[in-house]
């Protein structure tokens, strides 16, 4: 009898949280770096911390999730198929918690440089590029897949002998619940940046530290968002792969399929992998850091 | 070069105040010049620790000095001074002002000092 994706997901969960519960660990009881002024230091660990906790809650919530969806949605499938940005969306809020509870100022006296920032800066790094062209092509993926789909959930190829008929198809009736996900996950990371351009500069940091450690807040922003959509596109390339096989059964469209069938899980997996993708890291060494070493936020 | 504004929480003098006095002086020396921008309200105050009030209200004081313009979608932007100090005044200021810390006098007396000038002065 082979595993289901229930129980594999039963078996994982706990096996992620307990690493994940160790990495946390790991991070709460370092000692500050010697090279970083004790406010930076706090600032980072914060800010890891706070990633640390979105990957745990995320994957925790994912069958409270899940079943949630498949509830809220009246075809229950449907729901499921957005569980992916669902999960980017519970990641988002507690990274959106992470920067309202960023450390704020203590103490007599206080220090601010007098420049202006702005959220749109903060969206020149790469991971925002890579967000906007994942959400582009699903977007893309969504409209092309709604347009040939039949019934909004299936894929049909009329012959003058036979009609073959295959689903699931990722058509509107996925597609629209995915759509509303993705405005969703878009507003989220859209707050998120912006509280990250409007938080409090860490007292002790220069100008380029306190920039980068809101470059790096922005970019595990939209990893997650790069993470939640790449997964879905992935889903919808595979599954449209796999139906588009079944229906045809020869001819470049049955090549298509087969090509989707192989690319689909092999973006997913990228999606899956793009989330332990380090962020920004701090280059050239801050004045107050040590020869030799350097900062990774 | 990076312009600040420091804050003593527990200076007799309101925070508002500090705020004020500072940009001014930021901006009477050239430290900032006309058309540039300052921060909005809400990230100065987050910066520093304290209530949006207190920034906004800084933030009119220098507008009502003509120091600064505030408009809505631009944000606040410094205006070019009536009688701007020369570059040898600032000089003259800058000299002073390490003269007397060279002295061990601390900024609030450096200021009373100069307080103290312009009465003598009349």
């Amino acid at each position: 009898m082979g595993i289901g994706p229930i129980e594999l997901l039963v078996l994982l969960v706990p096996l992620m949280v307990v690493v994940g519960a160790v990495v946390l660990f790991v991070v709460l009881s370092a000692r500050p770096s010697a090279t970083l002024t004790s406010e930076v230091a706090t600032a980072r660990r914060h800010a890891v911390t706070t990633s640390v906790l979105s990957v745990l809650v995320t994957v925790i919530s994912l069958a409270p999730v899940g079943i949630a969806l498949a509830a809220a949605v009246p075809d229950g499938h449907a729901g499921v198929a957005a569980l992916p940005l669902a999960a980017s969306g519970v990641a988002l809020v507690v990274l959106l918690v992470g920067e309202l509870t960023w450390p704020r100022p203590q103490g007599a006296s206080r220090v601010a440089v007098l420049r202006d920032r702005s959220a749109i800066a903060l969206l020149h790094g790469g991971w925002p590029r890579v967000a906007a062209a994942s959400t582009g092509l699903l977007l893309v993926t969504l409209a092309v897949a709604g347009a040939v789909a039949h019934d909004g959930r299936a894929v049909r190829h009329v012959r003058p002998e036979v009609t073959s008929t295959a689903s699931p198809f990722p058509g509107w009736t996925y597609g629209s619940v995915q759509v509303v996900a993705l405005a969703g996950v878009l507003l989220l990371a859209a707050l998120a940046t912006r509280l990250a351009a409007h938080r409090s500069a860490v007292v002790t940091a220069d100008t380029e530290t306190d920039d980068l450690l809101r470059r790096a807040s922005v970019g595990r922003v939209f990893r997650t968002v790069v993470g939640g959509v790449t997964v879905t596109l992935g889903a919808d390339l595979g599954v449209a792969g796999a139906a588009t096989h079944n229906a045809f059964q020869t001819g470049p469209v049955h090549a298509l399929g087969v090509t989707l069938m192989v690319l689909g899980p092999l973006l997913a997996l990228a999606g899956l992998l793009a989330l332990a993708v380090p962020v920004a890291r701090l280059r050239p060494l801050p004045s107050y850091a040590a020869p030799g070493t350097s900062v990774s936020a | 070069m990076t312009v600040s504004v420091t804050l003593d929480m527990l200076a007799a003098t309101p925070p508002y105040e500090q705020v004020r006095t500072q940009i001014a002086g930021h901006i009477r020396t050239g430290s900032i010049r006309a058309g540039d921008k300052l921060p909005v309200v809400r990230v100065l105050a987050a910066d520093l620790g304290v209530a949006t009030n207190t920034i906004a209200r800084a933030y009119r004081e220098l507008e009502a000095g003509g120091l600064v313009t505030t408009r809505r979608r631009v944000g606040t932007i410094v205006q070019a001074v009536s009688s701007p100090a020369s570059a040898g005044l600032r000089l003259q200021a800058s000299t002073f002002v390490r003269d007397a810390r060279n002295a061990g006098l601390a900024d609030e007396e450096v200021v009373d000092l100069v307080r103290g000038a312009l009465i003598d002065l009349g």
